[in-house]
């Protein structure tokens, strides 16, 4: 029925709850683009961020950051080592692997790298991805920050009124996993190297947890299909990612090369976000993003193969 | 530039205060779906909601067929999906089709605000999005005048994008279009429970003389 298939930005690895790197060869992978997004776009902000998260890791583990960075000027002061690991992989390495991904307009990125070069202390250069977090946008960065209005964002796929179906399709048969960091990261500290660190939290609704959770990658890649080889034998379908979107690390299939303009193909479009190829000339105009323009006409030459047009 | 400025925010006020927010683009219809199409004996349905666009279309054209993501179609209509910039050099059909158990696509006496069970999110399964897919093409197909031998161009960007050919699936668990309402709600006021798409292309124009 289908003639051909654009997957704008997909995901298609990085399956399960799985522990270990054997399991899950893709676990690392989400937050090893991130850190090469920061040293591609400047080595400068790339080094100061690298540092301070570094600080912050360290004084949680001292258990001193009150002492350590008091200029972060919190509203609410973290109660223990829970809370200080929310703030650093719930608001801040969230805030920094998704304000690439989602700058779909190059506002908030530029932004953060600017001013992460302007800032003079570590507390400065944390501050600047919290305070650019939807739920508390503060980018003059003045008075004290709500960080734990941001770290409770958990549900808020159901409550801006999307309902909790996402919620339940990532505990259900989306369970995908992006968070846990590589203890030879370049940009982060390792985090969840050892233990799964799932996408869904199974503790909200514990009977939406489905069959296959613990599934390995390869398993799930299995079932669906999705394995190399399999996606080396389709035909037609362009894969495109972006080069600021952690996402482009766990869906760059390894195709074989071909001549035949119907073979498989995976693009990744360099300064792109999250799905900027499937929008259209109304929401991004044309001239707005040079590599957006490209990347739609490319996608316009690929259908018209497939349909001999 | 202030009058479509205000004209937008106008628009957007209206929304904030309607049950269901407008379709941007054309009409949002509703097909009748199967709400299990791996039970041949079960004859369950459910409104699913889409949107068509034949304004380009000729007899043979192709169709160029959007799965939405994890979101409402007002939140995500079609005219900001990028089939519509082929349309016209194809003379194609653009169609978006809203994904089951989101918006107002769910089984009769469910909605967004429901509390779902697991037993009553059990037909939201991968299977039976990608069948809803090939239930509503096949429909389009056998209805829509010169379309019955129309290639089909299927394009998403997360849920049960891809390997269709095949009935593979690439799924994407990103939330695209929830972190834009967030993001924008930040931009440019409140906006939190608005459609977020709406929002974009009423604004989209403006973004760069808005100081964004």
């Amino acid at each position: 029925m289908f003639t051909g298939s654009l997957a704008f930005s997909p995901i298609c690895r990085s399956w399960g709850v799985s522990t270990t790197i054997e399991d899950n060869p893709y676990k690392f992978a989400s937050t090893d683009k991130v850190a090469d997004i920061y040293w591609n776009t400047n080595a400068e902000a790339a080094r100061k961020i690298k540092a301070a998260v570094a600080q912050l890791s360290n004084c949680i583990n001292a258990g001193n950051c009150t002492d350590e960075l008091p200029n972060l000027d919190l509203c609410t002061q973290p109660s223990g080592i829970v809370d200080w690991a929310a703030l650093l992989h719930g608001v801040i390495i969230e805030q920094y692997s998704s304000i690439p991904q989602l700058d779909i307009a190059g506002f908030n990125f530029t932004a953060l790298i600017n001013a992460t070069i302007a800032a003079k202390t570590p507390a400065e250069v944390l501050r600047i991805p919290i305070d650019l977090a939807p739920a508390v946008y503060n980018p003059s960065h003045t008075g004290c920050v709500d960080w734990a209005k941001i770290a409770g964002e958990g549900n808020i796929v159901a409550d801006i009124g999307l309902g909790t179906s996402w919620l339940y399709m990532t505990c259900n048969w989306m369970i995908n996993s992006l968070g846990a960091i590589s203890p030879s990261n370049s940009l982060f500290p390792e985090w969840a190297v050892d233990v799964s660190y799932p996408g869904c939290d199974t503790t909200l609704h514990a009977d939406w947890v489905g069959p296959d959770m613990t599934k390995t990658n390869a398993e799930f890649e299995a079932m669906y299909g999705i394995t190399d080889e399999e996606l080396d034998k389709v035909t037609n379908l362009l894969i495109v990612n972006g080069s600021k979107d952690r996402t482009a690390a766990i869906c760059s299939p390894k195709l074989s090369s071909s001549t035949n303009r119907s073979h498989s193909r995976v693009i990744e479009v360099w300064d792109m976000a999250h799905g900027d190829s499937g929008l259209s000339e109304r929401l991004l105009p044309k001239g707005f993003h040079t590599q957006v323009d490209a990347i739609r006409n490319t996608q316009l030459a690929y259908i018209q193969e497939w349909l001999n047009l | 530039m202030i009058t479509t400025v205000f004209a937008c925010l106008l628009a957007i006020a209206s929304v904030t205060v309607s049950a269901q927010p407008r379709c941007e683009g054309p009409p949002c219809q509703n097909f009748t779906q199967k709400l299990n199409h791996d039970k041949p004996g079960d004859n369950a349905t459910f409104l699913q909601r889409y949107q068509l666009d034949t304004s380009h279309f000729k007899p043979g054209g192709p169709i160029l067929f959007h799965q939405n993501e994890e979101a409402a179609i007002t939140s995500n209509p079609l005219p900001i999906h990028v089939f519509n910039d082929y349309a016209a050099n194809l003379g194609a059909m653009v169609v978006g089709l809203e994904h089951r158990y989101f918006g107002t696509s769910y089984p009769e006496g469910l909605s967004v605000a429901s509390n779902i069970t697991a037993a009553q999110y059990a037909p939201l399964t991968l299977d039976n999005v990608l069948g809803d897919s090939v239930a509503f093409v096949g429909w389009l197909k056998s209805t829509v005048p010169g379309a019955q031998n129309s290639p089909v161009i299927f394009g998403s960007g997360k849920t049960s994008t891809a390997d269709v050919p095949t009935g593979s699936v690439i799924s994407d668990l990103s939330t695209k279009c929830y972190r834009l309402i967030r993001r924008l709600s930040c931009h440019h006021g409140p906006c939190s429970v608005l459609s977020c798409v709406y929002w974009l292309s009423c604004l989209q124009p403006n973004l760069q003389k808005l100081g964004c």
